[in-house]
């Protein structure tokens, strides 16, 4: 299911890490937040992955743990705790929450857990903007952090390369050991993999866990570098719709896919920012029609069809064939 | 004497949220499509009704059957052109789908009408009764008859009609039902334009109510999960049942916790109903 990468693919990742690491000496202050901003989205892909991909359970819970993280951030650093403490407390929140809604919302399946996982994100997004402590409505300031432009602009693109690093990193080895074995097999059938002795419950909840932590990270990073956190930003469910996109466009339940994904998409919105303000949603909205309809087993199936029956000559006869696999 | 005003209260808002979310449940039953677009379907309702009202003066209460039809053919066009194409693939598939549809219907709808909130100003719309020391808003009033008017409708179109019967009988098997040469695609087409039709006369009632804008689309869809979830699946009093337990929990919580907190206090019913009996107030597994 999940070969060991040959030395390559291990180099292509290091390579991959060590250009990322050099990168803000080649480009601008502009140039690095992007990439920022990409590491940030790769991060909900990959983590969105470990449940909605491994294992199977469509959660709209990113925007939750991303949310959570930045405001525990924002909280614990306005008490004078120090950011890189605060921040990796706040994925020690993401966790803790994760496991004890784990707990019972992994009991439901289908559109019934979906659901759930939207209730949690909105009704956190509601609590925070009427609770005393997160400022209500009007949002928290955080500490500036002091410095030149370059500098901190280093300071944040690099703390978000590090939460990345340890994303794909953790994927990687979930899925060459028994965890993500078992997910696979919760995923294809919960049934039947809990009697060939897959602790289903236990899994599930270690994908959830692993899937709020790192969220929760990048949202403590993006909340020290905007010094600024309001309800509506940060509990915004398209952070979760982007991350299920992502993960969709480069391949659900891989490890290198949704890193594609994120970076896909990421780009074109780059693009589409800079070009046309107004129409990123519509954009976003199109292309989610589109990868439905046309390569409803994913991107990455049509990927591997295509190099199986010889190149792309035969791209057009296999989108117009998936258009009708899932007919009435 | 509060407690009954709020009694009252929590029993006409109950009756509009149910009419908000009968359509949302008809299609989950029997498509199993949890439903994205649902919200869009009353915002664009609410919409012409706005626009009928605002340039030629149509009373709301005659555009509602207008504004259903419209949303009907609206909703059959999108199921037999675009969700028929990949219905039998994964629920999440068809979740991603109607999200996509429902960001570019949103966004359209930002770019020709904007953001601005408007709202239908009738000469009654704040018009308002008392009986016996309790005060009830006429448009409160009628938006309660059409929640119930629809649920009580649709139990009879479903019960009594043979399309009705079709519906329930693709639901129930999906193969007998063809070999009795009932077509799936075109039942499903009619389903779906049903739960739009739902949710246009229901948009056109809200608008003239409430200030509607696009991107309220989003919170009739949050009321409809919360209140179908309550209510459960697989009887269609359960949005009915979802409305009213909806109703009582943002007025009384809104009395005892503040008035800000009666969205999260839906969604920890939500949950709560979730972890407790994921069935719902009234559920059963079919749809009959």
């Amino acid at each position: 299911m999940f070969p060991q990468w040959t030395k390559n693919q291990w180099l292509a990742l290091w390579l991959g890490i060590a250009v990322l690491v050099a990168l803000p000496q080649f480009t601008d202050n502009d140039g690095t937040r992007m990439w920022m901003d990409i590491l940030m989205y790769m991060i909900l892909a990959m983590s969105w992955n470990f449940i909605g991909g491994l294992t199977g359970y469509p959660s709209f819970a990113p925007a939750a743990f991303f949310g959570l993280g930045a405001y525990t951030t924002a909280i614990l650093m306005n008490q004078g705790a120090p950011f890189l403490v605060a921040m990796p407390l706040g994925g020690v929140v993401g966790a803790t929450v994760a496991l004890l809604l784990g707990i019972p919302i992994l009991r439901l399946r289908g559109h019934y857990f979906a659901i759930a996982t939207y209730g949690v994100a909105e009704g956190l997004r509601e609590l925070a903007e009427n609770l005393e402590i997160t400022g209500a409505a009007d949002g928290i300031n955080l500490p500036q952090i002091e410095g030149t432009v370059d500098y901190f602009t280093q300071y944040f693109y690099y703390s978000m390369l590090a939460v990345a690093v340890l994303t794909v990193l953790t994927m990687y080895w979930v899925t060459r050991h028994r965890l993500g074995y078992g997910l696979v097999a919760i995923r294809e059938n919960e049934d039947a993999a809990g009697m060939l002795g897959v602790e289903a419950t236990k899994f599930k909840i270690t994908a959830f866990v692993l899937s709020g932590i790192f969220p929760a990270m990048a949202g403590g990073v993006y909340a020290y570098r905007a010094a600024f956190v309001e309800p509506i930003d940060v509990f915004d469910v398209l952070l979760s719709i982007e991350a299920i996109v992502m993960a969709m466009l480069g391949g659900v339940g891989t490890v290198m896919g949704p890193l594609l994904g994120a970076l896909f998409l990421e780009l074109i919105n780059n693009f589409l920012w800079s070009q046309f303000l107004e129409f990123h949603s519509l954009f976003l909205g199109l292309l989610m029609v589109l990868v439905v309809i046309f390569t409803p087993r994913g991107v990455m199936a049509v990927v591997q069809e295509v190099r199986m029956k010889g190149g792309l000559r035969a791209l057009g006869g296999i989108l117009l064939a998936n258009t009708q696999r899932f007919k009435v | 004497m509060i407690y009954l005003q709020i009694l009252v209260n929590s029993i006409l808002l109950g009756g509009m949220y149910a009419a908000i979310a009968v359509g949302f449940s008809l299609v989950w039953g029997v498509m199993n499509i949890l439903n994205i677009l649902h919200g869009t379907f009353l915002m664009l309702g609410g919409y012409l009704t706005f626009w009928l009202f605002h340039l030629y003066g149509v009373d709301p209460f005659l555009s509602l059957p207008l504004s259903a039809a419209a949303m009907f053919c609206l909703g059959y066009l999108i199921q037999l052109g675009i969700i028929n194409q990949v219905i039998r693939a994964s629920f999440f598939m068809t979740l991603v789908l109607t999200f996509g549809l429902e960001l570019i219907a949103v966004k359209l709808a930002l770019f020709f009408w904007t953001g601005d909130f408007r709202s239908v100003q009738t000469a009654y719309a704040g018009y308002s009764f008392e009986v016996g020391g309790v005060i009830i808003p006429l448009m409160r009033l009628a938006l309660f008859a059409l929640g119930l008017l629809l649920t009580g409708g649709l139990f009879w179109f479903m019960a009594a009609t043979r399309t009705g019967r079709a519906i329930r009988a693709v639901r129930i098997d999906l193969e007998a039902a063809q070999l009795m040469g009932v077509s799936p695609a075109k039942i499903y087409a009619v389903t779906y334009g049903l739960s739009a039709g739902l949710a246009g006369a229901a948009g056109a009632l809200v608008s003239a109510g409430f200030a509607i804008s696009p991107v309220t689309d989003i919170e009739f869809l949050a009321k409809s999960f919360v209140i179908c979830v309550i209510g459960g699946l697989g009887n269609i009093t359960g949005a009915l049942a979802g409305g009213l337990v909806l109703g009582l929990v943002e007025n009384f919580g809104a009395l005892y916790f503040g008035p800000g907190l009666q969205n999260a206090l839906g969604y920890g019913v939500l949950l709560l109903v979730l972890f407790i009996r994921p069935t719902g107030l009234l559920g059963k597994a079919g749809y009959h």
